[in-house]
């Protein structure tokens, strides 16, 4: 057969019949679309947050009593810091903060701001920080959606916080964090750490938890059973488990995943019953009168097979493009939600664009596989039979 | 191959390739490098879920760990 | 006329098997066709004469006998053989004409030449030739869903006539034609003969009984020819 003849008439056939495969591209490629715009978010979501496991403290170590978190004894950091291979021990105070009339939450995060280094990290995080101004009288650095939500509520310079005596503190707003970070700044305020402890409710003597660096990763596993020794209320979770719950991320909406995946497949099943049948009734007829006129069964095969792939290809283009469009240059709205919620606040973040190509080609397998089969098979079945009918 | 289906098949390639310039030209290193200084900063990388979920069972820090359950006093369950 | 032997049918048998019943559709054929020769197979509906048809061209197999194009068994070839004869000697024309709707006249001229490895550049200069001799050549760019009856038939002679065969095959070509296209149609054929081709023709319309070239009737009744 020669390719340019062969080409010619498949392009044509398929540009004449345009309208007929419109609706098969479409709804192929708006389920291509809705499967790699829901991959492409979840791949980019985990691809940010591994991103910044580099940075993250290797250890954390809280009390738990009765599987209740409570505060933890600021003495376990001493403790810590004798330990062997132990550095960098860090204590932290955050906390959710609920704006009652609204049912909306922050997270306070105290920062240490005595220790030089958090005064470099602010100074790299924006630049040309007043650090002494910031430090003078209470301020926060708010993330932005906290500060679309009180702008919007009007606390446009500073907020009133209910300290758990009773009494208000004020804070002004410093500064709103970057817009690259809202991933996971969006709903934070971020505060001297005294501040966070009189805010939320911790004494001198407590803490959210203390975290700690392990340089040597091979310790690892012994540091946490060492670590785990010290107290029986004690609770120690490594960076190997964060890194964990990051690849697992998202599977606890595993419901919502399978109602979508369910209407993704059904609505599929649909697309390739409606082919099955028009070979049946139309195509049956085509068939027979091409091999009347002379083709074998193996040029209607080859024939259908290259219609169908460029098809196939033409829809998992258009849909994984749009899904691309979609995610990480619109923000994926809408979709976004399902991911992130739309309950609490406004995260207006972007997409940082990671292409996974092991999961593009499992969508096009998934998707493309049992498409040419429910193609061609009943072709198969239609053109080795005798193709009496197309005399009638 | 006939002239308007030259044409599609040149719309999908542009499309392609559009996709790839602005995957290849994606400012990767300022993305990644601020969420990075914004978790030296805090020493925490905490996702911003917006969801109503129950924060005193569920830290979204760290799953692995129990939830501080410090707010209560401020707003009643 | 060349005494060389077309389309050779030998103690031919067809069998409908429907709901556990056997029903003999053709019974005992024997019948030799020469090149150049143009048989018309008379019959009322139902006679069998498309299935003897559809048994030449290779797309039905016979319950017994067989069928011999230039002396190949058509029958017992396997479909990439059979495909490929019938593609070189056989061109077939039908009651409804049987054109693609939505492509050109001269797009559907080209389809039996599509597996033939021909250039497009050849494949135009044949689809050129076939539709001139089948007088469409005016036609050429409308769509067969936009052609009259008698354009459409000829259309349907261009493309039986595009990969030169010499059998041309025609399964009732004037039924659904009026008598000015019938009569068009049968000069056509004329032509077809004065070519040198085989010409087959199965119909009950009495234009055939007595044609202005030489022609062959053979009668057929219930699935046998006398
Ligand atoms: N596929 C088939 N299955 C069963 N019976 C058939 C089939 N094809 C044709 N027949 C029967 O064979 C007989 C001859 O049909 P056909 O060859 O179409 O006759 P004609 O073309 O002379 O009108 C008819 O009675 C028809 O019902
Ligand atoms: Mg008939």
């Amino acid at each position: 057969m020669n390719a340019n003849a062969f080409w010619h008439f498949l392009t044509l056939q398929l540009f004449k019949e345009r309208s007929k495969h419109l609706s098969v591209i479409v709804i192929s490629a708006m389920i291509l679309f809705l499967l790699s715009s829901v991959l492409f978010i979840s791949s980019s979501i985990r691809f940010s947050l591994e991103e910044t496991l580099k940075v993250q403290p290797d250890f954390v170590v809280s009390r738990v009593q009765g599987g209740i978190s409570v505060p933890t004894p600021m003495i376990w950091e001493d403790e810590l810091i004798d330990i062997y291979g132990v550095s960098n021990v860090i204590q932290r105070v955050y906390g959710r903060y609920f704006f009652k009339a609204k049912e909306r939450s922050f997270l306070i995060v105290g920062v240490d701001f005595l220790e030089e280094q958090s005064h470099e990290n602010l100074q790299k995080l924006i630049a040309k920080t007043d650090i002494k101004a910031f430090l003078n009288g209470s301020k926060m650095l708010v993330g932005e959606g906290v500060k679309t939500y009180l702008d919007a509520h009007f606390y446009k310079d500073d907020y009133n916080f209910l300290t758990p005596e009773g009494t208000f503190e004020k804070v002004n707003i410093f500064k709103t964090l970057p817009f690259q970070s809202n991933l996971i700044a969006n709903d934070m305020m971020v505060m001297p750490i005294d501040l966070a402890r009189k805010i939320l409710g911790y004494s001198e003597e407590e803490v959210s938890d203390i975290t700690f660096n392990v340089p040597n990763p091979d310790e690892w596993d012994m540091m946490t059973d060492k670590v785990s020794a010290l107290h029986y209320d004690l609770q120690v979770v490594n960076k190997k488990d964060v890194q964990k719950s990051y690849e697992n991320l998202y599977n606890y909406k595993g419901g919502l995943f399978l109602i979508l995946f369910l209407v993704v497949l059904s609505t599929f099943t649909l697309i390739l019953y409606q082919r099955y049948s028009m070979v049946y009734s139309s195509e049956r007829r085509n068939i027979g009168l091409l091999r009347a006129l002379g083709w074998s069964i193996n040029d209607v095969l080859k024939f259908k097979f290259t219609e169908t792939l460029v098809i196939v290809f033409a829809s998992y283009i258009l849909g994984v493009f749009f899904a691309y469009v979609y995610v990480f240059v619109l923000g994926a709205p809408l979709l976004k939600e399902v991911f992130l919620g739309g309950q609490n606040l406004q995260n207006t973040l972007t997409f940082v664009p990671v292409l996974d190509f092991s999961v593009l080609t499992s969508i096009f397998l998934i998707y493309a596989l049992p498409f040419i089969a429910a193609v061609l098979i009943p072709v198969w079945r239609v053109s080795v039979t005798e193709p009496k009918e197309a005399m009638l | 191959m006939i002239k308007p289906f030259v044409a599609f098949a040149v719309l999908l390639v542009i499309l392609l390739f559009s996709m790839s310039l602005h995957y290849g030209l994606f400012p990767y290193s300022k993305a990644t490098k601020t969420m990075q200084e914004m978790t030296a900063l805090t020493h925490m990388t905490h996702l911003s879920l917006s969801v109503g979920y129950d924060e005193s069972v569920y830290n979204s820090t760290y799953p692995e760990m129990t939830a501080l359950g410090r707010m209560d006093f401020v707003y009643e369950r | 006329m060349s005494n060389k032997t077309m389309i050779q049918i030998e103690n031919l048998y067809r069998t409908f098997h429907h709901a556990g019943n056997a029903m003999p559709v053709l019974k005992d054929i024997n019948l030799s066709i020469g090149q150049g020769e143009c048989v018309v197979l008379k019959g009322v509906s139902g006679s069998g004469k498309t299935t003897l048809l559809s048994l030449i061209a290779g797309l039905d197999k016979p319950s017994s006998g067989k069928v011999l194009i230039e002396g190949e068994p058509i029958s017992k070839l396997p479909d990439l053989f059979a495909s490929e004869l019938r593609a070189k000697k056989i061109g077939m024309i039908f009651q409804h004409f049987n054109l693609f709707e939505h492509l050109s006249v001269n797009e559907n001229v080209t389809i039996p030449l599509i597996p033939s490895g021909l250039k497009m550049k050849e494949i135009h200069e044949k689809v050129d030739d076939a539709l001139k001799v089948a007088n469409i050549m005016h036609k050429k760019e409308v769509l067969a869903s936009r052609l009259s009856g008698g354009e459409k038939q000829r259309t349907a002679i261009a493309r039986a006539l595009v990969a030169s065969p010499n059998i041309i095959l025609c399964d009732e070509p004037t039924a659904n034609l009026d008598r000015d296209n019938s009569l068009l149609f049968i000069e056509i054929l004329g032509e077809l003969h004065r070519m040198g081709k085989t010409i087959v023709i199965a119909t009950h319309d009495p234009l055939f009984d007595s044609l202005s070239f030489e022609s062959t009737v053979i009668p057929m009744v219930d699935g046998m020819i006398g």
